[in-house]
């Protein structure tokens, strides 16, 4: 059951209509059946992993936090995060490991038979395994403590809203109000309206159409010159933003009817100068919670300028890992490892030689610009099926650019089309430096933008019921 | 007033149903804003909001898809090769059905169905003259006739003609029509229902039902193609197409490819793109689909019974080069349950195709569609089968026909009589709803013998002749109840066979004497209508 799906418009006119008319005890309940419904309407197998996840997580940080001994809180926090990265582990990356090593024992000349399981990637495991994670981290931290209401605590990892594809939520966050009583006021419901219909332009009109000139490129489809590529890279680019960030906003939209708030996930990724800006930009949840579990306790910055460029590599190769189980995605982290230690070098250098020229306009205009590219070469590797597509496009983009082509003309009148709505808007929410700018505007042009972007949206949407990309993550 | 402005916006060519659409329309929005204006110190803010965004929700609907004047303006500014061939058709039908009176003048025939259709009806010949509308969709198939029924019964057609052909009634389903359906709330769910029962898996039904509710309820989906139609020359580009799906190409093209208007053109017969699609066209014969189009045609046909509406099948033909054992046993199929419910629906007149003119290669564009000569030798053939459509509403309240397998009327003392062969059966047809009483003599041939006398297909009363004496008896007493519209089927079925007599040799069973349906009060008796032609 996706958002753009006209199940899910059912499901929630039930459940919201339940929901405002019980009191805050029962709203948890009917969340926690509505939640293992929606996960379940996928594959109700899957629902037991879920529900052993819960219990372990839960077990383990109530029996962390009522010992004192290290060696026994320890024991417990590795008994969770082993159960959780082995489910991850066995779940998503067993046959990609299985299927790499009998490859490259094949290249040394050794047959190697081993199984490979025709394993079904539960969805969204990659989202809830990280929520359950970072809260026995917490609790064994002691920065938080332990939730001891099990349905409440299932709430808490099921959350429908953000449960396939996050935002990744910390326990601080959401717990708090899970167990307290929440208010809708009517900001919220304004607020929620406007997430929900700029989510679903951004997923329906921005992504799902221009998914169409990104497949035709990345399935090498006619004439694969410079433009094309390049007209294919940005519209790969645009799409899975306004897919992921579509998604994101209807999930912060929807739970925020039901008076409970998500955290940000995008803030205008595209308008930023560097690649640390970009991840402070870009699903800001997985790289916040990669900062806090995993770059940080590999040292951070505290060993020294190579340590740190190194221990940012790591985050980044094991964070494109995590989006799946495929050495394009290994590709990708490394890409994403060496931009960031190029900038860091380069922001260490600029600061030694205390240059000013970087803070006029123009040089943030080509900043952006710049960067744009940057990131955009990185969405040719994310998207590429193999190392030898990622070559041959490679080679294409260094080749001549003809964008006078049929094919060419009618990627680029697309990309305008399609692309052109989302940027001017998020222009705006940049220049105001707000994402809810467009409800501060006055009523009449509110409406009217509100207005186009809906006739936008079922004129030119997309409506088969397309998966988000991040579903599969 | 009313009358007079329906009567000047008629004269304009908007129709007067319309002119009614849009006061009633104009009065609610006036009501709503003028309630929200008046109560905006009452109602809370937030109401007052709802309704403003509402009453410009409703007009931006009627300024961009409700009425015929924008229509025109997409239709002006659009191809059909942009918009679709089904698509270009529902728009057409669209801006026709704002010139709809309230009370339309009867047609005599509509011929129903896809680019078919139109290729052969579009030129009607007959003699007598006799009017026909041609109400034609690409590809349009059984499920089709079902989501467009309250629009094909609001033309007020006398009788309805479907060309229908093994290769329609084995066509896979082609639900990307669905979200073209013109609008019938009231009907959605049980179409989904009926979708839903059909046998398709519900992975490959949901989706397509699902955009079927967002259409029906919101036009702004249902008309979203004139917007992608705009928009695409922008994206158009000679190589590949970004756009993946891909639908039944050839033969999808071959039907299509040839509009019914430009049909009149002479081609030649078979060209080389026909003959390499000839083989896949063949393979695209399913014979498991045969119930599912059996069946959203049976609910068409009861819904024109319930309706007072006479269909007409005429067997349709494809181009005989893509004849074949698995073609020749599939027609024979079709044709046996064309038979079957032509006994199940009293409205239902099957004419095969060895009845009417017969295409030749020659007479083809394509697979499919004919030249204009051939077909109007095919219309003036059928014309003359099928005779005049009648007119039952103009017989008083209720007709009565004689169905092939009656001997002609002979006077007999006091009044007439008709002989059956075996098979006789009469139709009843009531325009308004009455209670009507069977009246008549019976003579039988054979004697001794049990008749029975069946009310569409169930035996109602039997009458047991024991006499051997060449004598009438009279009809048991039998009530029949029919609604506006309806239709019955009785029968007069003897258990002896029929036979022939020493001076005459025509095949007898039953003869009725001054057969008659009178109301139960007297005041009003079944008009004879003209014999129902025989066709085989």
């Amino acid at each position: 059951m996706v958002f753009n799906s006209f199940q899910f418009v059912v499901f929630f006119a039930i459940v919201y209509a339940l929901y405002r008319s019980v009191p805050h005890r029962q709203q948890n309940w009917l969340l926690l059946l509505a939640s293992y419904y929606f996960y379940g309407s996928w594959d109700w197998r899957f629902l037991a992993l879920l529900l052993a996840s819960t219990l372990i997580d839960y077990l383990c940080a109530l029996y962390i936090d009522s010992r004192d001994d290290p060696v026994q809180r320890k024991r417990a926090l590795i008994v969770s995060l082993g159960f959780n990265l082995s489910m991850l582990g066995f779940f998503k990356y067993f046959n990609f490991f299985a299927t790499s090593l009998q490859a490259l024992l094949r290249d040394f000349g050794l047959q190697a038979d081993y199984a490979t399981l025709h394993i079904v990637l539960p969805i969204g495991i990659s989202f809830y395994t990280f929520i359950t994670m970072s809260y026995v981290v917490d609790v064994y931290r002691r920065h938080i403590t332990p939730c001891r209401h099990l349905a409440d605590f299932a709430l808490f990892i099921s959350y429908f809203p953000h449960l396939v594809a996050g935002p990744i939520l910390r326990a601080e966050v959401l717990l708090p109000q899970i167990t307290q009583p929440r208010t809708i006021r009517a900001v919220h419901v304004r607020e929620a309206m406007w997430l929900i219909l700029w989510g679903f332009f951004k997923k329906v009109f921005v992504a799902d159409n221009l998914a169409k000139v990104a497949n035709a490129v990345f399935h090498g489809q006619g004439h694969q010159g410079g433009a094309e590529v390049l007209l294919g890279t940005y519209a790969f680019a645009f799409q899975i933003y306004g897919d992921f960030s579509g998604y994101s906003d209807i999930a912060r939209g929807v739970s925020l009817l039901m008076g409970i708030e998500l955290n940000v996930n995008f803030r205008f990724p595209y308008f930023v100068r560097s690649a640390t800006e970009f991840w402070r930009h870009w699903h800001i949840s997985l790289s916040t919670w990669l900062r806090d579990y995993l770059y940080i306790p590999l040292g951070g910055n505290r060993g020294g300028p190579r340590r740190t460029k190194i221990n940012l590599a790591l985050t980044m190769v094991l964070g494109g890992l995590w989006h799946g189980a495929a050495w394009t995605y290994v590709l990708w982290g490394c890409y994403q490892g060496a931009l960031l230690m190029a900038f860091r070098t380069g922001q260490e250098w600029l600061e030694r030689s205390k240059t000013t020229f970087l803070d006029s306009r123009w040089a943030h205009a080509m900043g952006i610009v710049l960067m744009f590219q940057l990131t955009c070469y990185g969405w040719l590797i994310f998207r590429a099926e193999s190392a030898e597509q990622i070559v041959r496009m490679t080679a294409s983009l260094a080749g001549g650019y003809d964008f006078t082509t049929p094919v060419a003309a009618s990627y680029l009148a697309r990309l305008v089309f399609f692309a052109a709505p989302l940027l001017l808007v998020h222009a705006f929410e940049a220049w105001r430096d707000d994402l809810m700018a467009v409800l501060t505007l006055p009523a009449p042009v509110r409406y009217s933008l509100c207005a186009l972007l809906f006739y936008a949206t079922v004129l030119w949407g997309e409506f088969g019921g397309a998966e988000f990309i991040y579903f599969r993550f | 007033m009313v009358n007079l402005i329906a009567a000047y916006a008629a004269s304009l060519g908007i129709g007067t149903y319309y002119v009614r659409y849009y006061a009633v329309l104009a009065a609610v929005l006036i009501v709503a804003v003028t309630g929200a204006w008046t109560a905006r110190r009452v109602v809370p803010a937030w109401l007052t909001t709802t309704v403003s965004c509402l009453v410009c929700f409703v007009l931006v609907r009627v300024l961009l898809f409700g009425n015929p004047v924008t229509l025109r303006f997409y239709q002006r500014h659009l191809t059909p090769e942009a918009v679709g061939p089904r698509q270009w058709a529902v728009l057409d039908l669209d801006i026709l059905a704002y010139r709809r009176n309230l009370r339309p003048a009867p047609i005599e025939n509509l011929a129903v169905g896809s680019s078919q259709v139109g290729a052969i009806f579009s030129h009607w010949v007959s003699d007598p003259p006799q009017g026909i509308r041609v109400y034609s969709l690409a590809g349009m198939k059984a499920l089709d006739y079902v989501l467009y029924e309250d629009a094909i019964a609001s033309l007020s057609p006398r009788r309805i003609i479907l060309y229908l052909s093994a290769f329609d009634l084995t066509a896979g389903p082609e639900l990307y029509s669905l979200p073209l359906a013109p609008s019938r709330p009231t009907a959605l769910w049980s179409v989904v229902e009926r979708l839903r029962a059909s046998g398709l898996k519900p992975a490959d039904v949901d989706g397509p039902i699902h955009e079927f509710v967002a259409s029906q309820l919101f036009p702004e989906y249902r008309y979203a193609f004139l917007f992608k139609a705009f928009t695409k020359p922008l994206f158009q580009q000679s190589g590949p197409s970004p756009v993946a799906r891909v639908r039944r190409p050839s033969v999808e093209a071959s039907r299509v490819r040839v509009a019914w208007s430009s049909a009149g053109t002479q081609e030649p017969a078979v060209d080389e793109e026909t003959a390499r699609h000839v083989k896949e066209f063949v393979g695209y014969y399913y014979p498991e689909w045969l119930d599912y189009n059996f069946a959203f045609l049976k609910e068409f046909i009861r819904f024109c019974q319930q309706r007072g509406l006479d269909i007409v099948i005429a067997e349709g033909q494809v181009n005989p080069v893509v004849q074949s054992p698995k073609v020749d046993a599939l027609e024979a199929i079709v044709r046996a349950r064309m038979a079957e419910l032509e006994l199940q629906f009293s409205n239902l007149t099957f004419v095969p195709a060895s009845e009417t003119f017969r295409f030749g290669p020659s007479d083809y564009v394509d697979l499919t569609h004919v030249h204009r000569d051939a077909a109007m030798k095919y219309t003036a053939q059928l014309s003359s089968l099928l005779g005049p459509a009648t007119d039952p509403l103009s017989a008083g309240g209720c007709g009565l026909t004689f169905l092939p397998g009656w001997h002609g009327r002979e006077a007999t003392d006091g009044g007439w009589l008709r002989w059956s062969d075996g098979s006789g059966q009469v139709r009843v047809t009531a325009t308004s709803a009455v209670d009507l009483v069977l009246g008549g003599d019976l003579l039988s041939l054979a004697r001794p013998n049990v008749v029975d006398i069946t009310v569409d297909g169930r035996v109602e009363r039997s009458l047991t002749i024991e006499d051997t004496s060449w004598s009438f008896h009279a009809l048991p007493t039998l009530s029949l109840h029919l609604d506006a519209g309806q239709r019955a089927l009785v029968s007069f079925v003897g258990h002896a066979p029929p036979a022939r007599q020493s001076v005459d040799e025509r095949m007898l069973a039953v003869a009725l004497k001054n057969l008659s349906f009178r109301s139960t009060d007297g005041a009003t008796s079944c008009a004879l209508m003209p014999d129902a032609p025989r066709l085989r």
